[in-house]
């Protein structure tokens, strides 16, 4: 059994934007060295902007989708400078949270 | 007779050109008129080749001073029947263009001025043809006065041809003096006294054959006159087809026709071999340099005129006339076909893979053995008899020819490796002893007119082969050493691609600008991301453009979307220098035919500025005026606004929008990206090597960048952020000019910025193109751009932005006038001006747009507010599922009127997401429509049932076409390969473009596959077939098809049939991505007749009868055909019914097809042919005329004429009382039905900009774009002749209006539910129109989200035919 001790800290960035944007983001978050990220299309919720249903059976565009990445503390002010830059223009949300891993060397 | 024949061969296509200059015939259309013309000089030609044919010794006759011997009529021959030819072409091409009579008029001089020369004659007559002929191709190249780089392109082909008229003018000017009498008919008599005469101590006849080889280098374009003839790839393609077909030869034919001088002039003789042969061997080179077809083809001319040359130089002048003729007509087809370039590239990808391949020692082996072999047995056979220098040539190129070709086909293993090489040998030994015979026939037809030539003419075969072995190890040895290799081909490319001649205002580089470069500090993690994310939101500018090979339509100004469509045209008017509405003249003139009344007028002037109604009335004569009267006066006589457009760049801040530093780094950008895109072979280069390199050679740009500038930008990192970030220091942009900045780079990249945004965002990730992407092309951009500002920035910058014009003045007097208020007076004056004050001048724009919707709105809405018109069919004979297509609503019809037949409208994909691989396709395609990505796979298969060898048949043919393409391409690029090829291919492509263009064929049925199409099973049963009954379930559910089923039920997908047409997926089916719907058609049906899915979809409330059977087909756009698919599986019982079927659709295309002619340009009979002719460039209308999108049952429509303007989605809302149906149809049909209507829209206003401009002078560059003319930026969008006809728009640009019969709380709450619906309707980007049932008047949803009633119109025309 694994105790807290052995995680380390690290940060989760969650953002939440529409489906059409997203290798958009992808290309950003890599390119601020992020090492991987996990995507959920088709989300729905309601927020700032209204309603948002969730996946739509022939259009993966133009539902919300979220992108979910971990990486170290150090590169989340480049990480985030970026993506906020872009929500100047566009509907979406970005969280920045910490987080705990288990194998740092995948992040 | 003689003279009468001859007149008719020279002068028929001159007059042909008068008459149509002063004349305007009637009837016939100017290329009618100069097919005719042509055709009459053409078979003039003829006669006169069979006559001198016959007569026992050469001579003909002379008759009006010209010598007509077997020589001259061959050439006559071949120049006239290609004319003729080009011109048919050019009648169909080109007839429409508001600019084709003085099109043909020059082209007629052209033609008549190439003839005159070919004829010995007198002096004169040769001096007006070789002159005329220049000047009319000079004014060709002018044809297209919207391309900016057509000015520089004429003066380029004017300066090198005027050397070339002035050199022989000398010449004829000389000979006369010195042999005082004419020269031309009598060459080698006048030898004498040109020898004997001496002019400043040089005897006349060296003057005079150094004068000819000099106007032969001209005309040729040769080293070093050789620049003019790429830049007339800004001609349309019928020109360059006949530039490259006869016109370009001249230094041959006058070689050949002034062989005794020429041959006695040693100077003359070795200059033209010197010439000749450098041209040859920079010309290949260069050749390869290009990526795009027309320059790659010239490039290729020239190296052909370069061994003709040499053919002429060491005496070879049969073998050189055999070259003119057989190279001219095989360059004369290459242009013709040039549009052919994506789909032989599609096909070529989708070729079945190679069988085994024979070892490499085993291929290099064949292919030298084979070689040898054909050779021996060709010399022994038909030997040439020609002079010794010339069987040298013939031998080693023609072996070279036999070599390439033998490797090619092995390459591509068509066969088994053993039956292969057998093909390869019998294929070699054939072409070479048909080469030598032809080659022999014709030094034997022309012998008698070279007889007089001394045996040893031309230069020493010991030079020649000295010569040979020095080029061969010279290629070698640069091929061995890659440092040399890389250093040449940098050379010829620079050499291939001349660049932009511009002349920049004088700048005086400021002192000690290296400072500037070192000054720059490195950019922080953050600031690159911040950079990286300006990027991406500048990019919203340019809509991803989709290749060639799929184009898909979009919005674009698809990235402006969430700003709403008046701002997002206001931004793209200001900042992105596009139009965004018809200028107001072409409003006006819609209006004076129709398309607005006044009405129309008054209700989009009051709903823009409702204010106006209390306004009072301005009294003008005793009577009153009101406000909106004023404004509409202005809309209908007030002057257009210029469009003040604002500097984005700081290169743009510092020399103007159209300054030349500016565009040559636009080319230079564009050109690096082509070989960036096309390439394979660039490998891994800097960052600074791909796009800068050329930058500072190619372009031009070298000439102005010193040389820290250049060090700098060789020393830039490979992370394009932070080259940006560094140039943005150096050209000093702020921070907050970022944005506009980057947008300004990409702007000015339109083209392959949208390209780049495709591959980056939309490409699958196998696609074998290099990944380019946006933020690299700002950075390229960027990085050139402070490059020079680094070292010019003391230039005063030129103000932000122009003054705006004071148009308001102009208005108010244009609204006077038109009130014909002689002299007003103050009060009236400010009157007027104060309500003309309160609409802006570009605003004028949009009322009108909305007037013309309006009027649409009422009109559609109007034919649409009927009850239900009566029952439906109980028993249809057969439903037939058409593509929601606009194209399907005339079939649809035209089919129900036809017979007992219903129809229903669905997407063309039949709503299955599939990756398809048919039997010989190496990998899937998807078939659906981009929003959404296959979800299930597809594959082909030979039927089980006796049809074994049907799938081995496919690939067998795949591979035996595959092996002849292998040889074709193999023979044009190889080492020395193509000049054998060329021109003896020539004499077969020839005659076959000669057929297809004179003789185009009927469409013909398509073969019915010996195969099955079938959706990928899964490997577990159960799952499987849930997942068939999945799909069974919501296709038919989707299109609200769950019940009532008749015996037959078609699905049909469509395709457009045409050829050489780059742009032919646009016309295919939006759905499936930009191909054809077949497949899908083929899988879904063979899908619902399978059993267990008919089982289970009956546990699922579907229930489809026993006797039905469900049938795929595919309807051609363009001939109206529909093919019925897999007649194997129909069962005994329906084949009567399909019989009945099968004609009634042959009935039903041929009224589609009588209506479509109606609005099409050309012959209406010859509509259905449009598909088969090569030289169309306008095949169908497409989707041009697009207005609404109808979701309904088909009881809204049917019996309804909607002038194929019309998306039909079948729609019924009591079998969807959840609305998800409804909700899928508005998400995903709908919104791909908006990115069409907003393309025709944006591409019919600004054709320029955002269409794809004239496709008579596209040239394809790889297999994704074409470029207008020689370079410059990929062209997006749709071309002019999707949307315009005669200089006017065919398409009229409206928005997308959207008509569902649906409740209308169902319809409000899909759209609240998805905020892409939101932002296209309270962007006002499309209108919806909704009622709940047939007894409800039509509401129309404001932007803002209520619903009103539409009024019903006071008078509805019953048809939406365009006007």
């Amino acid at each position: 059994m694994t105790t807290p001790t052995e995680f380390t800290t690290m940060a989760r960035i969650e953002v939440v934007i529409d489906g059409e944007h997203i290798p958009t983001i992808r290309s950003l978050l890599l390119a601020a060295g992020a090492k991987g990220y996990t995507t959920v299309h088709g989300v729905s919720g309601f927020g700032h902007s209204g309603a948002h249903e969730g996946r739509a059976l022939f259009n993966d565009r133009n539902s919300l989708a979220m992108l979910i990445c971990v990486a170290p503390l150090d590169r989340v002010d480049a990480i985030v400078a970026g993506i906020r830059q872009l929500l100047d223009d566009h509907h979406g949300v970005v969280l920045v949270s910490e987080t705990k891993v288990s194998r740092a060397d995948y992040f | 007779m003689l003279a009468f024949l001859l007149s008719v061969s020279f002068f028929a296509p001159v007059l042909g050109s008068g008459a149509i200059a002063a004349l305007r015939p009637a009837g016939l259309t100017p290329g009618r008129f100069m097919t005719v013309s042509c055709g009459a000089s053409s078979i003039a030609a003829l006669v006169l080749l069979g006559w001198s044919a016959s007569a026992p010794n050469d001579v003909a006759g002379e008759t009006l001073g010209f010598g007509l011997g077997r020589l001259s009529a061959v050439l006559l021959a071949s120049v006239a029947c290609l004319a003729l030819v080009v011109a048919s072409f050019a009648r169909r091409n080109v007839d429409v263009d508001p600019r084709s009579a003085r099109f043909f008029v020059l082209f007629g001089a052209l033609v008549t001025g190439s003839l005159l020369v070919v004829v010995p004659g007198n002096p004169l007559l040769l001096l007006i043809g070789w002159i005329g002929s220049s000047w009319a191709l000079v004014a060709l190249v002018g044809h297209d006065t919207g391309l900016s780089s057509t000015r520089r392109s004429q003066r380029v082909t004017a300066q090198a041809l005027i050397i070339g008229d002035v050199a022989l003018a000398a010449a004829v000017l000389v000979a006369v003096i010195a042999a005082g009498r004419d020269v031309t008919l009598d060459v080698a008599g006048s030898l004498g006294d040109l020898r004997s005469f001496f002019i400043g101590g040089v005897s006349a006849l060296d003057i005079v054959a150094v004068l000819l080889v000099i106007a032969g280098i001209s005309k040729s374009s040769l080293l070093p006159l050789h620049r003019w003839l790429v830049s007339t790839l800004a001609a349309p393609t019928p020109v360059s087809a006949l530039v490259h077909a006869g016109f370009v030869s001249g230094a041959g034919l006058l070689m050949i026709r002034f062989a005794p001088i020429v041959v006695d002039s040693t100077v003359a003789l070795h200059a033209a071999f010197v010439v000749g042969v450098a041209t040859t061997v920079v010309a290949v080179g260069a050749a390869k340099t290009r990526v795009d077809v027309k320059g790659k083809l010239a490039w290729s001319t020239v190296s052909q005129m370069g061994f003709m040359v040499v053919q002429c130089a060491v005496g070879a002048f049969s073998s050189a006339v055999f070259h003119i003729v057989g190279h001219g007509m095989y360059k004369a087809s290459m242009f013709l076909g040039a549009g052919d370039a994506v789909s032989a590239s599609l096909k070529s990808k989708r070729r079945a893979a190679p069988a085994t391949l024979p070892q490499s020692g085993v291929r290099l082996a064949a292919s030298i053995g084979v070689a040898t072999a054909a050779l021996v047995i060709g010399l022994l056979v038909v030997p040439p008899d020609v002079s010794d220098g010339g069987v040298i040539l013939v031998a080693v190129f023609a072996w070279l020819t036999v070599a390439h070709g033998v490797w090619g086909f092995l390459l591509r293993g068509a066969l088994a490796p053993a039956a292969s090489i057998g093909a390869a040998a019998s294929g070699g030994v054939v072409a070479m002893l048909t080469y030598l015979g032809g080659l022999r026939a014709m030094e034997a037809f022309v012998e008698p007119a070279l007889r007089g030539l001394p045996d040893d003419a031309g230069v020493d075969p010991i030079v020649l082969s000295v010569t040979l072995v020095l080029v061969a190890l010279g290629t070698a040895g640069v091929a061995a050493t890659p440092a040399l290799k890389g250093r040449l081909e940098t050379w010829f490319e620079r050499t291939a691609h001349p660049g932009v001649a511009a002349s920049p205002h004088p700048v005086a580089p400021v002192g000690n600008p290296s400072g500037r470069f070192v000054d720059v500090e490195p950019a922080d993690p953050s600031e690159l991301a911040r950079i990286r994310a300006g990027v991406a939101r500048s990019q919203a500018v340019i809509a991803p453009a989709w290749p060639l090979t799929s184009v898909v339509a979009v919005n674009p100004l698809g990235g402006l979307e969430e700003v709403g469509f008046d701002r997002a045209t206001e931004i793209a008017r200001r900042e992105l220098r596009v139009r965004t509405h018809l200028s107001l003249d072409q409003y006006r003139e819609d209006h004076r035919s129709g398309v607005t009344s006044s009405n129309d007028l008054q209700r989009s002037i009051m709903e823009a500025f409702p204010l106006l109604v209390s306004l009072p009335p301005i009294v003008v004569g005793g009577l009153g005026v009101d406000a909106s009267g004023i404004v509409e006066l202005d809309l209908l006589h007030g002057p257009e606004a210029d469009e003040p457009w604002e500097p984005q760049t700081a290169i743009e801040r510092i020399e103007g929008v159209d300054g030349p530093i500016g565009k040559m780094i636009d080319l230079s950008i564009g050109h690096s990206a082509a070989h960036y895109v096309s390439a394979s072979s660039e490998g891994a280069m800097s960052f600074a090597e791909r796009w800068c390199r050329d930058a500072t050679s190619v372009a031009g740009l070298r000439r102005h960048l010193p040389q820290h500038s250049v060090d700098w930008l060789n020393s830039l990192s490979d992370d394009p952020a932070e080259v940006i970030s560094a140039s943005l220091a150096v050209s000093g942009v702020a921070d907050d000019q970022r944005i506009a900045e980057m947008r300004g780079q990409l702007v000015r990249l339109r083209g392959w910025a949208g390209l780049s945004r495709w591959r980056s965002e939309w490409a699958h990730d196998d696609d074998d193109r290099p990944d380019l992407s946006p933020i690299e092309l700002v950075a390229a951009r960027c990085a050139l751009e402070a490059a020079w500002i680094a070292c010019h920035r003391d230039v005063p910058a030129i103000p932000a932005s122009a003054q705006p014009d004071d148009v308001g003045a102009r208005r108010v007097s244009a609204v006077l006038s038109a009130l014909d208020v002689a002299s007003p007076d103050q009060e009236l004056v400010a009157q007027v001006r104060d309500i003309i004050a309160l609409v802006p001048a570009d605003g004028r724009a949009a009322i009108w747009l909305a007037a013309q919707e309006h009027n649409v709105v009422q009109r559609t809405l109007g034919l649409l507010d009927r009850l239900d018109p009566g029952a439906r069919l109980d028993t249809p004979a057969a439903q037939l599922v058409f593509c929601i297509d606009v194209r399907s609503e005339g079939m649809r019809r035209h089919l129900e009127a036809a017979g007992p037949y219903e129809t229903l409208g669905f997407a063309g994909f039949f709503g299955v997401p599939m990756a398809v691989r048919r039997f010989e396709w190496d990998s899937a395609e998807a078939r659906c429509p981009v929003l959404v990505a296959p979800s299930v796979g597809a594959v082909e298969r030979p039927r089980a049932d006796g049809h074994d060898s049907g799938g081995h048949d496919i690939i067998a043919r795949s591979r035996r076409a595959g092996g002849a393409t292998a040889v074709h391409a193999r023979t044009k690029s190889g080492v020395g390969a193509a000049f054998v090829m060329a021109e003896a291919a020539g004499w077969f492509a020839g005659p076959v473009a000669a057929v297809k263009t004179l003789l185009p064929m009927s469409p013909r049925a398509a073969s019915q596959p010996p195969t099955m199409m079938e959706i990928d099973r899964l490997v577990d049963a159960a799952s499987d077939i849930d997942q068939r009954v999945d799909i069974g379930e919501a296709v038919l559910t989707t299109m609200s098809l769950t019940g009532r089923f008749s015996p037959l039920v078609v699905l049909c997908g469509h395709a457009s049939k045409n050829l050489n047409n780059a742009h032919a997926t646009a016309l295919d089916c939006g759905a499936c991505a930009g191909a054809s719907g077949q497949d899908n058609a083929r899988a879904v049906a063979a899908l619902l007749n399978e059993k267990v899915v008919r089982e289970g979809l009956r546990g699922r409330g579907i229930d489809i009868p026993d006797g039905t059977h469900f049938l795929p087909g595919l309807h051609d756009t363009v001939s109206d055909r529909v093919d019925l698919y897999d007649m194997d599986d129909l069962p005994a019982t329906h084949v009567g019914a399909v019989s009945t079927l099968r004609r009634d659709l042959a009935l039903v295309a041929a009224k589609n097809s009588a209506q479509r002619a109606e609005v099409l340009p050309g012959r209406a009979q010859s509509v259905r042919q449009r598909g088969t002719d090569w030289a169309q460039v306008r095949p169908e209308w497409g989707l041009a005329g697009n207005t609404s999108f109808v979701i309904g049952p088909r009881s809204v429509t049917a019996g309804l004429d909607l002038g194929g303007r019309s998306f039909l989605h079948s729609y019924d809302a009591e079998a969807d009382p959840e609305g998800k149906v409804l909700e899928t149809i508005m998400t995903a049909p709908l919104i791909v039905a908006h990115w069409i209507s907003s393309q025709y829209y944006f591409s019919t206003v600004d054709p320029d900009q955002l269409g794809a401009g004239d496709k008579l002078i596209h040239n394809v560059v790889g297999d994704f774009g074409v470029v207008s003319g020689e370079h410059g930026d990929l062209r997006v969008g749709l071309p002019l002749q999707s949307t315009h006809v005669g200089g006017r728009h065919h398409h009229q640009p409206l928005r997308l209006l959207a008509v569902v019969q649906a409740p209308l709380e169902r319809i409000e709450e899909i759209i609240q539910r998805n905020p892409i619906l939101g932002t296209l309707l309270g962007g006002s980007w499309m209108r919806i129109a909704g009622r709940s049932n047939p007894h409800e008047r039509w509401s129309i949803r404001t932007p803002s989200g209520t619903w009103s009633a539409e009024p019903r119109p006071i008078d509805t025309n019953p048809t939406l035919e365009q006007q």
